[in-house]
Parts: structure tokens; C-alpha cells; sequence
């Protein structure tokens, strides 16, 4: 048997904390172990597990009027995602890289399957607004998927971004609510990483967060390590920090790194003050198998310091007690992996 | 032949004996055959292999309900080996073997094998909370030494110790029949207090390791949390060297019990000389002075009947020739 480090590191935790008494370890310390494993490394379990998935999907998701579109655009250096200011129809667009522009449209009133190509993507951007905008309700659900492939750069290496409704959208239209949201649900279940969008309100930080929103966020959370705050004022005084502050409780998987703030209309306007290319980095960063898994490696090993950190400056514990068995077994599965040397060592120490 | 498989509670018993008549069934050429003797038993392992198929553990049994599962081996020169295994409830487990309980009868049923697989479950062992406190981690561990305990010469016992794939930096698999390497596994992680109880009674006692079944992380996470499972397709790994070393305590049982008729036929064979012996020498129910003077009586009666001195005297060195040469005779057969 040999576990994979992340999950190596969640089964250390995990029989730690079942085979010590609370007299032992005590019972806060226990508790504060199974929190760590729960928010720094079941993501990590997560894109572990995805790593070798392949197409791997990237999703922004969030609320109608976040500025989805704006900032698929923006990412895309194109203007081919449809981008109005009225209600978007339930259905996900799929962005992929090819040398040509094309988009393909899947029906399932009809299962019939049609394929476009374009020379320009201002055309095609055209006729996408027809499919998930300037349609009648009807019409709109009998669209299942919308792909549109073509030389975005950010895409390049194998990505798929995926543009999904906006949140709360599909409870607007009526009739085919059920399907809708079912679809959206079906759709984000098949995405890899999750990116979500929240906006700055028109002062500047109104925003509130509903309870379909938490809930929303605790179904993705394992798949979710950035909050991407769009619509951000970089001309006004406002503190990222203080957004951070007021926010990171709700989400509280999320490093403060994790925040993104950008201004996806100052990029398409090509003005400096955007920082969609700290969005853009962070999400070519997973572009192959080996990427994310060096982000995994990375992660786990910031993780391993941090909960050591953790435990000797809140528990003051110089060595956590870990079971010796699963400690042994946690090294092994590190031992594979050149990246994770730190944590081979530290463990080595702690057995002799 | 009996043998007996027992083990404390989620030590991997249904497991075991699932993966290993499994093995038995597509390894033929190891040398032990399966034969299904009960239609509960083959329902059973039915069950549980569907299960682990499926990436589930069996069910633990309830405490209450007892089920005796029967089969047989036969080895490849006949040999049939009657094999029981109980699956009672943890509770009723230690209450039977640790306590005065006798509804299943486990102690009989252990006290008449002529083989004890004994299951020792580390990683089981290290699950349970609070080392000194938690009764039942040390009747678990007491099961394992009362069986060893009350086991006679007679009886061979095998210690088995389960899921040997979690222990693959102390015990890596070219070891798992290492008695050394395991030995040292025990004492290492069983604590001291029990291990202390275990180690002489394990002195002549064969050990070995296995793992049933390779296991892998569930497909999802449950709660955020990690979990365990079987990981198909099904694999198990030490099976080889654990049918080598029953085919080999199988076999020398066979020989010791043809040593003890041999034994026996001996014995029954030097009785029988003796009593010929003795017989033969009560064939004749004319001994000593009677005998003399009858020779005597005849010696006289024939010379005066022939009317000489002379062969009186010849008459008498016949006999006392004839007296001599039995006797010389006599001592060469002795």
C-alpha cells in the first residue's frame, strides 16, 4: 500500500487524532488538527486527484451582473464571450484553444450537433449572443452546450475555460427552473478548479452574501482556492486588505493570496490598473498534469510548515505527537517525490 | 485434520479467509484445493467478495449472532483439512474466550484444532484510543494471548499478522515470513505491558505477515475526511508463503502422526515378540526336575529292555548333547 502524499498527510492527521486519548493530546488541539486537514488539505486532496484529468476545466462562477463575461474577455484577449447587461440564459460556454475560430452547438430537442467556423471572432461573438441571449425561453433550454474554440492564448496549453450563468439565474425563468439549475449543478460538478467572482458595489464594498451562496460555496469549496473580487476601484483609496478582513470568514478555505481583485473592464480597455495578469498567471499555472501537480507539491509543503507552525506557536508544541506507523507511511509517499525533500527530512529527524 | 481461524475483532478474519480460498481457487498449482461443504458459508463469502468488489468493507457481526462458517481444503495428495472459522460479535468474542461465556463453544472448537491461524491486527491495535484504559484494545490483545496460551503441544499455531502493507517501512514484504522483522514489529508497536505477555508464548510459534486486500482512498472525500477502502481489482499479496507454510505444518503433521503409528506398530511389534517368546517357552508343560526324571525313566526303561550297560551310557550323552545344543540355541536367539 502506498498512499499518495496528500492523502499520506490527511490519513497521518486523521489516525493521530483516532488513536490518542483527549488526555493525551488534548481535545482543542485534536479538533484543531481535523480543521487544518479539512481546509488546507482536501482541496489539495481534490487537485491531486484531477491532476491527470484531461481536458481539465477551469470555471468562473458567481452571481448575474459579477462581471463574468467581462472578465472571460478579458482572460481571453478576445471579445468573443457575450457580455450584456440584462439576464444570461442557463447555458455554460466552453472556451477552448484551437488555431481556428469555430463553435460548436449541441441541441437536445433535436440531438443534433452543428459545427461553425469563422475567420473573425467578432462574428462568432455574433452568433453566440444569439444562443445564450437573444433567444426565447424555449429555445434557450433546448441548447445543451455551447463550445467555442480558437486561438486564446491563455488556453494554449490544454485548458478549458468554462463561463457558466450566472448564479441565481436560472431561478428567473419561469418553467424550466428544475433543468436549469440541475444543468448548472451537473456542470460545475464536471469543472476541476473553480474560481468565484464576487463584485464591488458601487460604494465600493456592498456586498452581502445570501445563504444559496454559502451553500453554494460549501458544495465547491474543495475545488475553490481563489475569490475573484472584480470590479475593484484600483483609482479609489480602497483597502484589499480590509475586504480580505471583512470577508475570509465566509470563505474560509481561502489564503489571503487566494483573493484576486480585478478590473476586468480596465483590461479590455487596456489600462493598466487591471491585474487580470496575476488571474492569468495563476490560472496557466495548471495548464498540464505537471504543473499542478508542482502546485500540489508546493502546497503541500507550505502546508506541512504551516501546521508545524501552527502547533508549536498556538499548542506550543515543539513535536506534534503523530502516530509513528502512519508518520512512516507518510514518508514513504514523500519519499517519491523530489519536491517534498523538506518534509522527508523534517520527518527523518523526528524518527531518530 | 482441523484447523481453526480466529483473531479479535476487525483483526481481517472474513477478509483473510475470503481472499485467501479465492487464491486457493484460481491458484491451483500451490498445492490446496477449496471444497464448499456448507451452503451458509458459500452464501457467505459470496457476499463478502461482492462486496469487496464493490469497494466496501464486509459488515461487522452483530453482537448476539453467531455464524460458523465451515469449509475444506484438501491438499494435492488427499489430504482433507476441515476448516472452521466463527464470526461472533467483538463483545461476545472476548466474553467467550476472555470470560466464562461457552454459547458458541469457542474454546472446544479451538481446544480441537490440530491447526490455530491466529490473527494479530497491529494497525487494528493502534486505532484504538488510550493504550492502558480501553478494555477493548487489551482484551483484544488478551484474546491473542489466551489462545496462545491454552494452545497444546499438539497444536500448531500460525500468527498471522493482517494489513502488513501498512507496516511497509518496518516490515517491507521481502520480510513478511522474517520472524525477526516481525518480532521486532510487534515489540516496536505493540506496548510493552502486552507485548511482554505475547513473546515467550511466541518462541515456537511460526509468524508470518499478509495483506488481504490492497486498499486505496475512497473516490470522493466523505465530510472533507479520508476513507479507506478496498481497491479493485481485488489484490492480495504473502498468500503464496502463507499456503507454503500451512501445506508445510499440514505435512509434518501428517508425519508425526505416521511417526507415532510407527511408534505404536513397534511397541505393538516387541509386545507381540515377547509374548511368542513366552509362549514358546510355555509350549512345553513338562519343565525342569519333571522333565529330567522322565528323560531319566526312559533311559532306564530302554537300556533294560536292551539288556547293556553300554548303551545306557551312550543314551544318556544323546540327551545331554541334545540339552546343550537347545540351550546354545536359545541364548543366539535372544
Amino acid at each position: 500500500m502506498s498512499d499518495k502524499p496528500v492523502s499520506g498527510f490527511m490519513h497521518l492527521i486523521k489516525e493521530t487524532i483516532t488513536s490518542t486519548s483527549d488526555k493525551h493530546i488534548g481535545k482543542i488541539f485534536k479538533e484543531d488538527l481535523d480543521r487544518f486537514s479539512k481546509i488546507r488539505l482536501a482541496p489539495l486532496w481534490q487537485l491531486d486527484k484531477n491532476a491527470e484529468m484531461n481536458p481539465y476545466v477551469i470555471s468562473l462562477v458567481g452571481l448575474t451582473n459579477v462581471g463574468k463575461s467581462t472578465l472571460t474577455e478579458a482572460l481571453l484577449g478576445h471579445a468573443v464571450a457575450p457580455h450584456k447587461n440584462q439576464r444570461a440564459t442557463a447555458i455554460p460556454v466552453e472556451y477552448k484553444y484551437s488555431l481556428n475560430w469555430q463553435m460548436e452547438v449541441m441541441t437536445h430537442h433535436d440531438f443534433k450537433y452543428k459545427e461553425y467556423d469563422y475567420d473573425d471572432p467578432s462574428l462568432l461573438a455574433k452568433e453566440l449572443t444569439k444562443y445564450v441571449f437573444d433567444v426565447d425561453t424555449t429555445n434557450a433550454y433546448s441548447v445543451e452546450y455551447v463550445k467555442v474554440k480558437g486561438p486564446m492564448e491563455v488556453l494554449k496549453e490544454g485548458l478549458i475555460l468554462a463561463d457558466t450563468p450566472g448564479f441565481g439565474a436560472a431561478q428567473q425563468v419561469g418553467d424550466g427552473i428544475r433543468r436549469n439549475q440541475d444543468h448548472l449543478e451537473g456542470f460545475i460538478k464536471n469543472v476541476h478548479r473553480v474560481y468565484l467572482c464576487l463584485s464591488v458595489g458601487a460604494d465600493g464594498d456592498t456586498f452581502t452574501v445570501s445563504d444559496d451562496e454559502k451553500a453554494f460555496f460549501q458544495r465547491i469549496k474543495s475545488r475553490c482556492s481563489n475569490i475573484i473580487v472584480n470590479k475593484w476601484k484600483f483609482d479609489e483609496d480602497h483597502n484589499q486588505q480590509e475586504y480580505i478582513n471583512k470577508y475570509n470568514h465566509i470563505f474560509e478555505n481561502i489564503e489571503e493570496d487566494g483573493f484576486i481583485f480585478i478590473n476586468a473592464k480596465n483590461a479590455i480597455k487596456g489600462k493598466e490598473k487591471s491585474n487580470i495578469e496575476k488571474l492569468k498567471s495563476d490560472i496557466v499555472k495548471y495548464s498540464t498534469p505537471e504543473q499542478r501537480r508542482c502546485v500540489v507539491w508546493n502546497d503541500l509543503v507550505r502546508a506541512w510548515k504551516d501546521c508545524q507552525h501552527y502547533m508549536e506557536t498556538v499548542h506550543h508544541l515543539s513535536e506534534i505527537p503523530w502516530r509513528p506507523d502512519s508518520l512512516k507511511r507518510f514518508l514513504l509517499s514523500c519519499k517519491s517525490v523530489e519536491k517534498l525533500h523538506p518534509i522527508v527530512s523534517d520527518i527523518e529527524r523526528i524518527i531518530k | 485434520m482441523k484447523l481453526c481461524i480466529i483473531g479479535p475483532e476487525g483483526s481481517g478474519k472474513t477478509v483473510l479467509a475470503t481472499m485467501l480460498n479465492q487464491y486457493i481457487k484460481t491458484h491451483p498449482q500451490n498445492g490446496l484445493s477449496y471444497l464448499d461443504v456448507d451452503i451458509k458459508t458459500k452464501e457467505y463469502f459470496d457476499d463478502v467478495l461482492k462486496r469487496l468488489n464493490d469497494c466496501d468493507w464486509p459488515e461487522s457481526t452483530k453482537v448476539g449472532k453467531h455464524i460458523i462458517l465451515k469449509w475444506k481444503w484438501q491438499t494435492y495428495k488427499g489430504r482433507n483439512i476441515e476448516v472452521v472459522m466463527p464470526e461472533v460479535a467483538g463483545q461476545d468474542l472476548r466474553e467467550e474466550i476472555c470470560g466464562d461465556d461457552n454459547s458458541v463453544k469457542l474454546k472446544e472448537r479451538i481446544k480441537e484444532a490440530d491447526l490455530i491461524m491466529l490473527l494479530c491486527d497491529v494497525y487494528g491495535y493502534l486505532n484504538v484510543k488510550d493504550e492502558y484504559n480501553d478494555k477493548t484494545k487489551l482484551q483484544n490483545a488478551w484474546i491473542v494471548e489466551k489462545v496462545l496460551q491454552e494452545a497444546n503441544e499438539r497444536q500448531k499455531v500460525i500468527l498471522i499478522v493482517t494489513k502488513a502493507d501498512f507496516f511497509e517501512y518496518d516490515l517491507p514484504e521481502d520480510k513478511w515470513d522474517d520472524r525477526q522483522t516481525i518480532e521486532s514489529l510487534l515489540t516496536n508497536y505493540i506496548d510493552k505491558f502486552t507485548y511482554h505477555g505475547h513473546k515467550n508464548l511466541l518462541q515456537n510459534r511460526k509468524l508470518l505477515a499478509v495483506s488481504s486486500v490492497s486498499t486505496s482512498d475512497s473516490e470522493n472525500l466523505t465530510e472533507e475526511n479520508i476513507v479507506r477502502k478496498p481497491k479493485v481489482p481485488l489484490k492480495s499479496r504473502g498468500m503464496d508463503k502463507l499456503i507454503d507454510e500451512l501445506l508445510g505444518l499440514i505435512e509434518n503433521n501428517n508425519s508425526d502422526t505416521h511417526q507415532i503409528q510407527r511408534k505404536s506398530t513397534e511397541i505393538s511389534t516387541s509386545f507381540r515378540d515377547e509374548k511368542i517368546i513366552k509362549n514358546e517357552k510355555n509350549d512345553n508343560p513338562i519343565v525342569g526336575p519333571l522333565k529330567a526324571i522322565a528323560v531319566g525313566l526312559c533311559i532306564v526303561i530302554i537300556s533294560s529292555i536292551v539288556q547293556s550297560v553300554a548303551a545306557f551310557f551312550v543314551m544318556l550323552i544323546i540327551v545331554i548333547v541334545f540339552v546343550m545344543l537347545k540351550k546354545i540355541n536359545s541364548r543366539t536367539v535372544n
